[in-house]
Formats: structure tokens, sequence, C-alpha cells
């Protein structure tokens, strides 16, 4: 079951470790993929037990993974109108291969749930739950080639 | 391990083995050895005495053409798809290592939880400047004996 705005509303401002079981939550570490699995319940490929030998149900960590678990991606700009909520990725699109669905496992890439013009990720440098908006998100990274890419939840 | 001269010497090494294929340290293979099978000296080494870590990260650096393989973590981890060995995979990670905020090797090392006479070594390649976050590595053991890394035993570690 997709998250609602007001599941999603609740994790707002929270840190990582609030939010995960296994007690990881190491500051240095990229937690976008963790809060986003958390918060929609996906467990599939390498996740935060694994990483952190932990006990409780694992969530999936890593941004690529969750990408090519997507029934279907694609260019922001070319987001079907129906599509109402799902996953977001930013990264520059030379590392996304749409045909494939396959994305490298670059260091700048970055992932967060969308319903309507909202988004809700894991700001690492902030270390808590936030909101933005696309125009806003897709600046998470600098660069002329860093662009936005729609997910349709995996399920 | 932040910055500085230890860093840029580990970099210089792996980079230097970063080219593909990577050549085999020249040892004599043991009997029922594989191509992939890390070769590290034959030195003997204290079994209580953790490594330190110059020590792991020679055992690391022996292990650069450890397939990919090697464990599920590792699938698709490198940063250009067709990485295929360890040794491929690290220095993906080293080379996005820039000027702009910190960049160290996170290297810690573990007994084993069973008792067995080996160490469990993390090296993990770090950067943080802003939202621009990351560390990836490699878990492993080693022989507490002969600080040989152990077959199998290769764990890429990292989210994001």
């Amino acid at each position: 079951m997709p998250p609602t705005t007001a599941v999603l509303n609740g994790f707002l401002g929270q840190n990582i470790k609030a939010i995960c079981g296994n007690h990881y939550a190491a500051p240095n570490d990229n937690h976008c993929a963790h809060f986003v699995s958390h918060a929609a319940g996906y467990g599939f490929g390498y996740t935060c037990k694994a990483q952190s030998n932990g006990r409780a149900p694992g969530a999936s960590i890593r941004v690529h993974e969750l990408f090519s678990h997507c029934p279907s991606v694609g260019n922001w700009s070319n987001k079907p109108g129906i599509l109402l909520s799902g996953l977001v990725f930013v990264t520059a699109k030379e590392h996304v291969n749409l045909t494939k669905k396959e994305m490298s496992n670059v260091p700048k890439k970055h992932v967060g749930i969308f319903i309507g013009g909202t988004i809700w990720h894991y700001s690492n440098a902030r270390h808590k739950v936030v909101t933005e908006v696309p125009a806003t998100f897709v600046h998470h990274y600098p660069g002329p080639t860093i662009e936005l890419f729609y997910g349709e939840f995996p399920r | 391990m932040r910055k500085g001269r230890t860093l840029a010497t580990v970099l210089s090494l792996v980079l230097a083995s970063c080219a593909s294929p990577p050549p085999i340290p020249a040892a004599a293979p043991q009997e029922g050895s594989s191509a992939s099978s890390p070769v590290v000296s034959a030195k003997t080494y204290e079994e209580k005495v953790p490594p330190t870590k110059k020590q792991v990260v020679e055992a690391l650096l022996a292990s650069r053409s450890v397939p990919l393989s090697v464990d599920p973590s590792c699938s698709g981890v490198g940063v250009d798809p067709s990485d295929s060995t360890i040794g491929e995979y690290l220095c993906g990670f080293l080379a996005e290592q820039t000027p702009d905020g910190e960049n160290w090797l996170d290297i810690s090392v573990e007994p084993s939880q069973d008792g067995a006479a080996v160490w469990k070594c993390n090296v993990v390649v770090r950067h943080v400047n802003g939202d621009d976050r990351w560390g990836w590595g490699v878990s492993f053991l080693i022989g507490a004996k002969d600080h040989a890394p152990i077959e199998g035993s290769y764990r890429c570690t990292g989210g994001g």
C-alpha cells in the first residue's frame, strides 16, 4: 500500500534513528533510499538489516535498486498525468538508462516520494525528513545534466 | 584517516591498480587457487593482535581481482555498470572524491563473533559535502595469523 500524505507528514522532521528499527543511523551515510523504503515498506536487495547486522525487518537502502524495481520509469517531464504519486529520483541523465530501467550506482543520486506536487525526502545534510517542490528538488545537486525521473511505486 | 598524505598514498596505490584486467601479484599460486584469489605476502602475525589500518588496506588491495559476483551485496555496486571486480568498484568511488568537503577512509576491525581465528575488516570510502554524502566499501575476513583474505567472506557495504 503506497504511503499517504498523512503517513508521510508523520515523518516530517524526524531523524532516521527514529525511523529505523535496525538502528542504522550513521550520520555520514546517505539515508534517502533508506527513508523511502521504511515509509513505503520495501525490503528487497541490500537492506539496513544487512548493513547493520540488525534484527528488525530490513528496508532497502540503495537508490539504484529502488529505480530498477519500479514497474515503470521515465523523465519527470513525461510523467503520465494519471500517475499522481510515486518515487522521484534526481541524478545526472547520463547515468540513467530508461530502456533498461537502470541507474548507475554513482554517488550523486537521490530519491524521494511524491504525491501531487509535494516531495518527501530525507535531507542528509539536515539529518531529517523534509518536503520540497520538484522545482527545488531538481537542484539537489549542481550540474547542467541533473534531471528528475519518476518511478511507479514498486509492488 | 582524514584527507592528507595517507589517503593520497592509498589513492595512488589503488588507482594504479585500476586498469583492467588487474595483474595478479607475482607469487606462486597455490594448488586449487583460482585466478581471482587474493594473494598476500607470506608473513605471520600474532593472532591476538588486531591488524593495523595499513595491514587492512594491504589485504584489501590484494583483493582487487575478486569478482563482484562473490556476494549478492556486491551486485551492481560499481559506478560504471561494467565494473566487475572489487578493485574496479573501489576505484570508482575513490575517483569520485573531490577537494570540496571531506574525504576519508573509514577503517575498522572487529574480532570474530564465533571465536574463529579471523578478523572482520571494514573499509569505507567516504565523502561528505552537504547533501553530497556517501560511504561505500567492503567488509571481509582475514586470517588472524596470516592476514590472508578469506574467499567468500566479502560483502559490499553502503547505501544511498
